[in-house]
Parts: C-alpha cells; sequence; structure tokens
C-alpha cells in the first residue's frame, strides 16, 4: 500500500475491561486496522486505562482475558501507544501498575493526538 | 441490599447517596462497581458513614481478581459468589445500581 492512501487511525480505550465486550470490540478493530497496514495509534483514557492494569488474573473467572492482546500490539506493527496521564492519576494508577510499555500523554498532547487524526474511533 | 456494578468515576454521586443507606442494609461492589478500590479519591468518608449506620459494606472478590484490583480497605469484606447468594436470601430485596 503506498504511503498516501495510508490513514492515521486512532483508536481510544474509554471504558474498564469485563463488564461489557466494549474492549474485546477495540482489540478486534486495533488488529483489523493492522492488518490493512494503516498508521494506528491506540490511547487509553478515562476508565479506559483499566484495561492495562497488570495482576488481572481470570483463573476463577469463566471469561477470556483479551487484555493480554495488548502486549502483542507491537508483534502487529502498533508501536504509538499511549495512556493520559491524568486518567491514570485519578485513578491511582502510576505506569509501573499498566502491563505494557506506552508513553504518557498530558491533556493538552492528548488533545494535540486527536487533532492529527484521519479517524478516531472510540470504544 | 443494594448491588452497585458502576464505576466510582462514572458514578461518584451514587456512592456518596449510599452512605444514608439504613441499619441492617449491604451495599455490595461487584462488576466495574469495584474499581472503586483502585482511586486516589479514598472510599475512608463514604466507609465511615456505612460504619456508623451500621452498613456492611463487601467486594465480589473474582470481581476484584479479574480486574488485578486489590482491596485496600479492611472495612470491606471480600466475598466469593457463595457468600452472594447468602447475602441474596438474608436480605428481602436487591436495589440494583
Amino acid at each position: 500500500m503506498s504511503e498516501s492512501s495510508k490513514k492515521r487511525l486512532l483508536y481510544v480505550f474509554t471504558s474498564a475491561p469485563y463488564s461489557n465486550a466494549t474492549g474485546q470490540e477495540g482489540v478486534d478493530a486495533v488488529l483489523m486496522g493492522a492488518a490493512f497496514e494503516q498508521e494506528i495509534s491506540v490511547l487509553f483514557l478515562h476508565d479506559g486505562v483499566f484495561q492495562l492494569k497488570g495482576g488481572q488474573n481470570n483463573t476463577d473467572s469463566s471469561i477470556k482475558q483479551y487484555t493480554k492482546t495488548f502486549a502483542a500490539l507491537t508483534d502487529f506493527d502498533v508501536t504509538a501507544v499511549y495512556a493520559n496521564e491524568q486518567s491514570l492519576l485519578a485513578r491511582g494508577l502510576t505506569t509501573e501498575d499498566c502491563s505494557i510499555e506506552l508513553e504518557m500523554l498530558s491533556n493538552a498532547e492528548t488533545a494535540a493526538l486527536m487533532r492529527q487524526q484521519d479517524r478516531v474511533f472510540t470504544f | 441490599m443494594f448491588t452497585l456494578s458502576r464505576s466510582w468515576h462514572d458514578a461518584s454521586w451514587l456512592y456518596e447517596q449510599l452512605g444514608f443507606a439504613s441499619a441492617g442494609d449491604t451495599v455490595l461492589l461487584m462488576q466495574d462497581g469495584v474499581l472503586a478500590l483502585q482511586s486516589n479519591i479514598s472510599l475512608a468518608s463514604f466507609l465511615a458513614k456505612c460504619v456508623s449506620s451500621e452498613v456492611r459494606v463487601a467486594a465480589l472478590a473474582n470481581d476484584c481478581q479479574l480486574r488485578g484490583i486489590e482491596n485496600q480497605y479492611p472495612a470491606i469484606e471480600l466475598i466469593d459468589y457463595p457468600g452472594f447468594v447468602d447475602l441474596v436470601c438474608s436480605h428481602d430485596k436487591q436495589v440494583a445500581w
């Protein structure tokens, strides 16, 4: 695919995992975008930062731990992964609590990231 | 019995309201409700209200474990599914929030 036909796509995770299928749907959408070799960014915002929290354990629940997929995003050449710093702070979380490596964005940087995109999808 | 299944960050007002539950009631945090245990906003004032009005506060252990949430509040009792069933049986009605 030529560089010019690539779209800048941002996938924003805003809800916590497991109570509904939103997070799983977001992951599927990211992987689909990656399969079509688009320019992909992923942002965790508001309760979406709970998707990243370490220590998740599904041994006593019959629920698939799809959040493990986030660690594999780099295998799909999705390397632009961000979290909003304020969202983490408000929930008493730090980068050390996160299960994957990502870049912290201030509110101003978050807004700038959104402005740079061709499309923004929210989950 | 009140079951609270929404995130604190979506419904912080709800937690304040629950401080006015009456003696003998139980507030059970479940599903995204357990996320209240992971916040820089302390549940201390909510729990103090509950303790002083003899309201029991519990959280569903499975939902905490799945989300990687640890209970930092001695006033909140972690319960398993059989414990949940006991709660349902010992209260005459459930208010689901």
